[in-house]
């Protein structure tokens, strides 16, 4: 095991620790200082670590699904530590250093080898496809997060303005990210859609959050529905992101690992 | 739970004219459209790609997104005063994209062509692979191509073609088309290997050369030619970076540094020669002999017009202008 695998290993260990540690403080109402630290150091150690890879790999860590739950956990570590740092508070850092946990102990298994990009993946738009990609999941765990603290009892009467603006800023995001995909598919393949797995889960997730969002605005839908649903919608997002890799190798463009296929 | 739903639903069919624009009807096309899909991508792990697209052309996918664009279109409709600039924005964007994919599925033609480095195309039929009515991109001459390999792996880490439009020099890659037209695009979609071959009699004279365009990447792949004045067809396998060892050919990259030919010549059924040639060695037949002087690269290259795309990017910038006017409305109250 390489020690960049090593810190790979011990992130899960480090974000597991920084959830725990939250999560207890957000029960028990102490130990805030701690928590607050613990996930501002989880959120550093997974910076380090991403900008190492991205220094070692020579491109943005985008290849396989190693590099990919890695940046995934790390935008989605930062945007927990950065909401709560905004707000002077602990709310969406504990869980979502838990979501990234179960994102990097995924990626753990894969070929942890720095490939150089291939020329199908040497593109500005290929990269502002996968940095989008990135914030839609990240801003959509932090909407989960605080879903989680508002579907079991949180009365703070901001959270369902936060859970708004969270959910439109993630579709915003989910949708930029499709729109990208679909044109560099075009620029491959001459062809802006194909119905490749990866295209109809992310269609799947957009229209799930969709119907949230119209719950939401136009239902009237309160604050521990749409919570719970922000709950369910997440689970479809996850699915729809990281489940890519268990589909058989022809049946898609979206899977980058060397060993599971050989691609252009 | 259930009876008020079906309750529910047996008012709303009541009265199909109120369902008809509101948001609910929208909210259940939405459910109802993200099961066939999630349908579609358990097809995905089970059957080819091919016939994934034939479920998705299926009229119970059109229907779901026609019913869709009916309903949000009498929604705003109905509620035109009421609806924010942003929502009209956002929902008028599917609209636009609607039509770019009805305009692309019924006037996408793709025409393929095949050029070695330094032919020149001149629009003729030979040298398209597949051609669509009259699509083909005006003259041009691929000056050349240039593959490039990750260490000795059959990753790309470059593959681009300089073409000379009559002196207008311009470089395309598999990832960057070359803009004929605002719907036309050219690109590089793929490359292989071009050995150049020479029949010689005994006395050194060539009897018939000429160029020829093998699938034989990646090395270890076969293909075949027959020439045009003997009786045989030669089989060839190419190994760009060869060495020939007592046990085998070890091929050490994929870069044209020393090619070797698996040469196997056949008269009919019969097998007349077999042998691994290095560039310029010759294979003996029957009172004559062939070599390889040189091998060269072609590219396969794509024409694509499709109407549609200009209108389906347009959309999405609308959508996008759309959200980001929702969200920012949002924030401010």
């Amino acid at each position: 095991m390489s020690a960049q695998q090593l810190s790979y290993a011990s992130l899960i260990v480090v974000c597991l620790i920084g959830g725990t540690i939250g999560l207890t403080s957000l029960r028990s109402g102490r130990w805030g200082t701690i928590a607050r630290l613990s996930a501002i150091a989880t959120g550093l150690s997974a910076l380090a670590l991403w900008m190492w890879r991205a220094i070692a790999a020579g491109h943005l860590p985008l290849f396989g699904t190693y590099e990919n739950a890695l940046s995934v956990a790390t935008f989605t570590i930062v945007a927990g530590v950065v909401r709560d740092q905004h707000r002077r508070s602990v709310a969406a850092a504990p869980a979502t250093s838990l979501i990234a946990a179960i994102v990097l102990a995924q990626g753990i298994g894969y070929d942890a080898m720095p490939y150089a990009l291939t020329i199908s993946e040497r593109s500005l738009v290929v990269d502002a496809h996968a940095v989008l990609a990135w914030l839609a999941f990240a801003v959509f765990a932090v909407n989960c997060a605080l879903s989680i603290r508002a579907a079991f009892g949180n009365d703070d009467t901001r959270a369902g303005a936060t859970l708004r603006t969270t959910l439109t800023l993630g579709f915003l995001l989910h949708t930029a990210m499709i729109a990208t995909g679909s044109l560099y598919k075009f620029m491959l393949f001459g062809r802006v859609w194909s119905f490749d797995p990866i295209e109809t889960l992310a269609l799947i997730a957009w229209l799930v959050y969709g119907t949230l969002l119209h719950m939401m605005l136009l239902a009237g839908w309160g604050l521990q529905r749409v919570a719970r649903w922000s709950i369910a919608a997440f689970v479809v997002l996850v699915l729809s992101y990281r489940a890519i890799v268990y589909f058989p190798a022809w049946s898609t463009y979206h899977i980058f690992d060397i060993g599971l296929k050989l691609h252009l | 739970m259930l009876d008020r739903a079906l309750y529910r639903l047996r008012a709303a069919l009541t009265e199909p004219r109120a369902l008809l624009g509101s948001w609910k009807l929208s909210v259940a096309l939405m459910v109802g459209t993200a099961v066939c899909y999630l349908m579609l991508a358990a097809y995905s792990w089970a059957v080819p790609s091919h016939v994934v697209a034939s479920i998705a052309s299926l009229s119970l996918y059109s229907v779901c997104w026609a019913l869709l664009l009916v309903n949000t279109f009498v929604c705003i409709w109905n509620r035109w005063r009421a609806t924010s600039r942003a929502s009209v924005l956002f929902h008028a964007s599917f609209f636009v994209i609607g039509t770019g994919l009805l305009l692309s599925f019924g006037s996408r033609e793709e025409s393929r062509l095949r050029v070695a480095a330094g032919e020149r195309f001149e629009n003729l039929e030979e040298q398209f692979i597949a051609r669509a009515g009259t699509l083909g991109p005006s003259p041009f001459t691929a000056v050349s191509i240039t593959p490039g390999f990750w260490r000795d792996q059959l990753l790309f880490t470059r593959l681009e073609a300089v073409l000379d439009f009559d002196g207008a020099k311009r470089t395309t890659r598999i990832n960057r088309p070359l803009w004929l037209s605002p719907a036309t695009f050219l690109r590089l979609s793929g490359f292989g290997f071009a050995p150049r071959y020479e029949i010689i009699d005994a006395q050194g004279r060539v009897l018939e050369t000429a160029f020829v365009k093998l699938n034989v990447f990646p090395p270890g792949q076969r293909d075949f030619l027959v020439p045009e004045r003997f009786p045989y067809r030669v089989y060839l396998e190419v190994y760009p970076d060869a060495n020939l060892a007592k046990d085998g050919i070890f091929n050490q990259s994929m870069n044209l540094a020393r090619p070797l030919l698996v040469a196997s010549v056949y008269r009919g059924h019969l097998a007349i020669a077999s042998r691994p040639l290095r560039l310029g060695e010759s294979l003996a037949l029957e009172g004559v002999s062939i070599r390889f002087p040189e091998i060269g690269l072609w590219g396969e290259f794509s024409c694509v017009r499709d109407l549609g795309i200009p209108l389906i990017f347009t959309g999405a910038l609308m959508a996008l202008g759309g959200l980001t006017l929702t969200l920012f409305s949002g924030l401010r109250s």
